[in-house]
């Protein structure tokens, strides 16, 4: 009777921490999404007096972005709570790096950022579900197209590397040295500040948690990683040994 | 020209804000964050300084605190125009409005560009007569 009395309270702990960190999330990202509402906002204000096309069209692509960050968010909760199954597949890291650049083209120019691919020669397919994988590399791409947009000339750089542990895959910048301390005190201050990344983000940095949250649903951790003299963020995937059977 | 400095992180805001300033006739000028603001103070002596609170590493209220640290600035006037709504500072505003010398705080999604620019008119005539 007492082992039952535990386990339901064991339960009922978990299911409040669980709570908790999507109470956090949420509020993160209702707080994110007034960047572009308010820009769509600005911009169609402005397009009623100077009648210009491209102000219409900074509106549809603050629009169509934040719907992807909802999207991607939607996913990490209905992976969380077991509504979706994946199956792990076998893929290279370029692909999804490759998917994810073309997707945030359009951000990336009404920011002025410039998009690069980084793949070493090498990279031996890994093991993983391509899908959740892109969501999370587009979300970090989100943030970080916000993070380096003001500096002199911003680029990100979507890379992937041999490291001892596995491939990793992530998106860099040479403007911006994120700090493993920074992750870990933005983590912390989750759903708790309006500015959870202050050193790196004037947002609330949804996009960087929400990939948190799906690169965990695919077990893995998002890290900070150095790459030649970038600083990035990204995961360690797991090398396929599939064709090692062959 | 009455001269206007932007302080705006987001770079699509700041040019949106910038834009429309520059039609209605003032020299606008636009910095992403504290350090470039003081910069441009310095160089451009604006009549005017629009700034967002929520700054990247530093935020508004210390940028604040320095440009009033300096007597020859205090020509000066500051427009708050930010995320962060008035009343999650609480009684924090009065301080910081009389400490600060602040003309107006903002709430930016709840404040459109055409009252922005009544405002602005207003603040600047005042201090062009004074």
């Amino acid at each position: 009777m007492l082992q039952y009395y535990k386990n339901e309270g064991y339960k009922l702990m978990s299911s409040g921490n669980q709570n908790k960190e999507i109470y956090a999330s949420t509020i993160n990202l209702v707080e994110q999404l007034k960047l572009p509402f308010l820009q769509i906002i600005k911009q169609l204000e402005l397009s009623t007096f100077d009648a210009k096309l491209h102000h219409l069209n900074n509106a549809k692509i603050s629009a169509e972005y934040a719907i992807k960050l909802i999207d991607n968010y939607i996913l990490s909760l209905k992976i969380e709570n077991q509504e979706i199954d994946y199956y792990p597949e076998t893929f290279l890291v370029s692909t999804v790096l490759n998917n994810s650049a073309q997707y945030l083209e359009n951000l990336a120019k009404m920011y002025g950022v410039d998009l690069k691919i980084l793949v070493e020669n090498k990279t031996t397919p890994v093991m993983g579900n391509r899908i959740i994988l892109e969501s999370a590399i587009l979300s970090v791409g989100m943030s970080l197209v916000e993070a380096v947009a003001t500096n002199a000339k911003p680029t990100l750089y979507f890379a992937t590397h041999r490291s001892r542990h596995g491939v990793v895959a992530g998106i860099y910048t040479e403007d911006i040295k994120i700090s493993a301390k920074l992750l870990k005190e933005g983590r912390k201050y989750k759903g708790k500040s309006s500015q959870p990344l202050q050193n790196l983000l004037y947002s609330s940095g949804a996009g960087i948690f929400i990939a948190d949250n799906l690169f965990n649903s695919l077990k893995l951790n998002m890290l900070v990683s150095k790459h030649k003299n970038l600083y990035g963020l990204g995961a360690i995937l797991n090398c396929s040994q599939q064709l090692k059977l062959v | 020209m009455q001269k206007i400095l932007i302080v705006e992180p987001d770079k699509v805001l700041a040019s949106t804000y910038s834009a429309f300033l520059s039609k209605n006739g003032f020299e606008v000028f636009c910095s992403h964050n504290a350090q470039d603001a003081m910069l441009k103070v310095d160089q451009y002596k604006p009549d005017l300084i629009i700034l967002e609170l929520r700054l990247i590493s530093n935020s508004g209220v210390e940028l604040l605190r320095e440009i009033r640290s300096y007597p020859d600035l205090n020509y000066i006037k500051i427009i708050i125009l930010s995320m962060v709504k008035i009343n999650n500072l609480s009684n924090n505003w009065f301080r910081i409005k009389d400490d600060f010398d602040i003309s107006e705080f903002l709430y930016k999604p709840e404040t459109t560009l055409s009252e922005l620019l009544n405002i602005v008119n207003q603040i600047v005539v005042k201090n062009v007569t004074s």
